[in-house]
């Protein structure tokens, strides 16, 4: 493998006294992709956030021991480089393309301001460029479409014209936040689908970030599980969803409601809660909620390696219970 | 532990010195407001050349102790000044709900009044009604509460048809709360915040307006002192006598300031989530 | 058996764009959100009514309630026909049917303590007086499972689950008889999820309560449902017994429901085909013709595009509304033959 497309070391977010990322470290390559899952408060946003730069500076304060993306250090990179960095090697999609998209303007102009600014193209090129990128997402009539605003599109095709406009700089590495959260279930598989073929055609490192351990299965190559800003467990896929290490995993698992298994069988709760984040966390972060937790749990548990390419922040790994 | 709002303090102070001056003003005025120095006519300040040690901030064109005048000002312009705000959010406010949770027929008609008050130059109007009815404490009090109500109208409209679609609204319903209690325990504090921020700057428009309807000759009776009478009255001696004008001008602004630093503070005591 | 909840030939329509007062609605401007739908709820059941959104769902759980003015149809509760209810009447019902919403951080009045936001319900139907309502309240955060100090803060202190167990706390203190629950887990994390799930089922058990879960998610629904209605586009198209639908799924939108719920297995997971829905959900503000699925139905026949079909029991025990399952003689057969619907 090459050189990594984002290499991540002990990255550390603070918002005040809150401290949002403790100590995650990742790395994704070419054609890779990467699930994070986590709850909400969990850093996994704030984690992506620092990837593109986009924390505000005077609210947040971010620190790694080295945080790069294409091989540019984004932590001591300007507002210019930043810039020219998302929208460009990187590509975003988020959970909302309403509020990301600006209302005021039509589909294809947004794309087409992309590719202009990314790509060196002219009016013209810009234009024809975007309605062959809107055809490639998937939206029938591209043609017609290119000229409505974001409003006329219903939630999946936004999402369509969100993911056209990541694609737009020729990202060799697209960051999905949450992409189908607020879609039906039916737009959600397509979506899926779409940014599935996306990756595997272009050979794209992919980092998908989500709350729904399920929808990761098919999508990731790679699984990490963040509690409470730390990673808490990462595996191979099928690593992870068939033999889940950590506690907080396992739970994870079983509150997934699934249609596969016979009903009946009910899910089982978490009890508790995550911890406060503006406080220090003394010894493992979920031990107050795991029903496996003993005397050791209360010291910070490393990353212990569980196979290859898999670990989990958990005592049990070296003392089963 | 929260920090110390100091603006709040300072408007909070600003405030309490003009009422502690508008309470106390029979004792501690040099002089009476009316009592004439014809000897000491347009005495500078104590301060500047020329200045006389009996009237500090100087004398008026009569001869009247500036500095007097000035405190005993503060009791119409400040009474004036609430009792107008505080009449002009109740009818504002009032309407405003109404108009914003019931709409159709209800809004279309308060709507309707409050464009008319807004198209309607209000000079016009002060110096017609002033005129017919005469001047007067109440009368002027009325006149700035119709110079007001729009403000609150307006906001409160605006916030109430964004409000009552909120879900908790819709599950006061559910519940079975019937309208009243859902208009006052449900609506109506979520605009709390709007309006105090209204009233601040109503309180001072109705201070300001008082001074320009003295200035016009229609408020209240220009023996009375009041700022804007006093400011009314400097205005012919600026090049020569600017403290007639200048002192109870700086009260206003004084005034007008304490009263806007003390509604943004209010504004973000009265928000559960500042609570510490 | 009499229903508890019941709505007949329902339909509610809403005009869009300007208020009513000074729109001239054309057709093409009126929401056909709910759009002739019979739905009978036992005592004691939980209903599921699923679906994506814009099929109407929560606009006929609000119905239900009388949240929503009908346009046309009936609904009834304990037998009473609430659309000729006085407006003071009808505020007394509601003493017996509440509602959970889908937002705990909207639902809740912010500037009301938690107290008193749970006593309301005892205080505006005179259950009690606000000394025993005080009472009353911290029973029943012990119930949800909150601390009973809770009641004097404020909603802004709290996480979403928190706040939607007082959300659920309110909608059952003062023994109301049937609850509509509006997506109450979809704000929610997914662990927290699986709590809020345990506490409708306690509940449930300990009020003897009746059920309308709102959801657009079939794999929640599916442990706690014990019949399930699946909406598309204002009407209902399958409505049956959960296990039932679950095993075997019969209109086609259902199967396609089903089938786009991602399975946590990744060799399962990848090798599932994912997708297979046509095209978009159509304007609510013109049905298609025929069966509304249709434009997006893998199976649409020639008579699908023409005709409605009504929900009619079927085989394995549910109802649907769908051509496929047509007694013979109800389609010629010249009819029944596939159509190809080129992707637009």
């Amino acid at each position: 493998m090459s050189a990594p497309l984002l290499a991540m070391t002990n990255l550390q977010v603070r918002f005040g006294a809150l401290h949002a990322v403790r100590g995650v470290s990742l790395a994704v390559g070419a054609g890779e992709s990467l699930g994070i899952v986590g709850e909400s408060g969990s850093g996994k946003s704030a984690t992506m956030l620092s990837v593109m730069g986009l924390h505000d500076r005077r609210a947040a304060w971010v620190g790694a021991d080295q945080l790069s993306v294409g091989g540019m250090d984004v932590l001591s990179a300007g507002e210019d480089q930043l810039r020219a960095l998302r929208g460009g090697q990187v590509g975003m999609v988020f959970q909302d393309p309403l509020s990301a998209l600006n209302p005021l303007f039509t589909a294809g102009f947004q794309i087409a301001e992309v590719l202009r600014r990314h790509r060196d193209l002219d009016r013209r090129q810009a234009r024809e460029g975007a309605v062959a990128l809107l055809a490639q997402v998937g939206v029938p009539d591209p043609k017609r479409r290119a000229g409505q605003y974001p409003h006329q599109f219903s939630g999946g095709m936004r999402q369509r014209v969100m993911i056209a406009t990541a694609l737009a700089g020729e990202p060799k590495l697209l960051i999905a936040d949450e992409p189908t959260t607020a879609l039906d279930v039916t737009v959600q598989a397509e979506i899926v689908r779409l940014i599935q073929d996306i990756q595997e055609r272009s050979r794209l490192g992919l980092v998908w970030v989500t709350h729904d351990l399920a929808l990761l299965a098919r999508i990731a190559d790679r699984v990490m599980v963040l509690y409470a800003g730390q990673v808490v467990e990462q595996a191979p896929a099928a690593e992870l969803y068939a033999r889940p290490r950590h506690p907080y995993t396992v739970g994870l698992l079983s509150t997934v409601a699934r249609l596969d298994q016979p009903r009946g069988q009910r899910a089982r709760a978490i009890p508790g809660q995550p911890p406060r984040l503006d406080l220090p966390i003394v010894g493992c972060a979920f031990a107050p909620r795991c029903p496996l937790r003993f005397e050791r749990c209360l010291e910070a548990p490393p990353l212990i390696e569980t196979g290859p390419d898999a670990a989990a922040a958990c005592w049990r790994v070296e003392t089963p219970a | 532990m929260r920090p110390v709002p100091w603006l709040g303090v300072l408007g909070s102070l600003l405030i309490a010195v003009a009422v502690a001056v508008a309470v106390t003003a029979p004792w501690i005025a040099p002089a009476k407001p009316t009592q004439l120095d014809l000897r000491a006519r347009l005495a500078p300040p104590a301060w500047v050349d020329g200045g006389k040690s009996n009237h500090l901030l100087g004398t008026d064109n009569v001869g009247r102790d500036v500095l007097s005048r000035v405190i005993w000002g503060s009791r119409i312009s400040l009474t004036v000044g609430t009792a107008a705000a505080l009449l002009g959010m109740l009818l504002g406010s009032t309407l405003g709900l109404l108009a914003g949770y019931f709409r159709g027929g209800v809004d279309a008609v308060i709507s309707w009044l409050i464009n008319v008050q807004l198209a309607f130059p209000f000079t016009l109007l002060a110096i017609f009604l002033l005129g017919t009815v005469g001047g007067g404490f109440a009368a002027v009090v009325v006149v700035l509460a119709l110079a007001t109500w729009v403000n609150y109208a307006r906001i409160v409209r605006g916030q109430v048809l964004a409000i009552r679609e909120r879900d908790y609204v819709l599950a006061a319903r559910a519940v079975g709360v019937p309208t009243g209690r859902t208009l006052l325990r449900y609506i109506l504090p979520n605009t709390a915040a709007p309006i105090v921020v209204v009233a601040s700057f109503s309180t001072a428009q109705a201070i300001l307006t008082q001074a320009a309807l003295s200035f016009l000759g229609v408020g209240i009776d220009p023996s009375v002192p009041s700022w804007g009478a006093m400011l009314d009255e400097g205005r012919n001696y600026l090049q020569s006598a600017w403290w007639i004008a200048v002192f109870p001008g700086l009260a206003i602004a004084l005034t007008v300031l304490g009263v806007n630093l003390l509604g943004d503070w209010l504004r973000d005591w009265l928000d559960p989530k500042s609570a510490a | 058996m009499s229903a508890l909840s019941e709505a007949i030939a329902l339909k509610v329509h809403y005009a869009v764009g300007a208020p009513a007062w000074r729109s001239r609605a054309g057709p093409g401007r009126v929401v056909r959100a709910v759009d002739g739908v019979d739905l009978q709820i036992a005592a004691g059941e939980t209903v599921a009514l699923v679906g994506e959104s814009g099929c109407g769902k929560s606009t006929l759980g609000r119905a239900l309630l009388r949240l929503e003015e009908p346009t046309a149809g009936v609904v009834r509760f304990e037998e009473r026909d609430l659309t000729t209810l006085s407006a003071e009447h009808l505020r007394q019902r509601r003493a017996a049917m509440r509602m959970v919403f889908q937002d705990p951080f909207s639902s809740l009045n912010p500037r009301m303590r938690i107290g008193e936001a749970l006593a309301e319900p005892l205080l505006v139907h005179g259950l009690c007086n606000s000394r025993s309502a005080r009472e009353r309240v911290a029973e029943m955060l012990d119930v949800v499972g909150l601390d009973r100090r809770v009641a004097a803060r404020y909603p802004h202190e709290f996480s979403g689950g928190q706040r939607q167990r007082v959300a659920i706390a309110r909608a059952v203190i003062g023994n109301p008889r049937f609850v509509v629950a509006d997506e109450p887990l979809s704000a929610l994390d997914i662990s927290v999820q699986a709590q809020i799930l345990d506490l409708f089922a306690d509940l449930k058990d300990r009020f003897a309560l009746t059920y309308l879960f709102v959801s657009h998610d079939l794999a929640v629904v599916r442990h706690v449902a014990d019949r399930v209605a699946v909406m598309y586009l204002g009407r209902i198209v399958e409505m049956g017994a959960a296990e039932d639908v679950f095993a075997r799924p019969a209109h086609p939108y259902t199967q396609a429901l089903l089938d786009a719920v991602p399975v946590p297995d990744p060799t399962r997971e990848r090798a599932r085909i994912i997708g297979r829905l046509q095209g978009e959900l159509p304007s609510p503000m013109a049905p298609p013709s025929g069966c509304r699925f249709h434009p997006r139905c893998p199976r649409a026949m020639s008579i699908c595009q023409r005709d409605d079909p009504s929900l009619l029991p079927v085989a394995s025990g549910q109802a649907v509304a769908c051509w496929l399952y047509a007694p013979e003689g109800g389609a010629p057969a010249a009819e029944r033959t596939p159509v190809s619907l080129a992707s637009p």
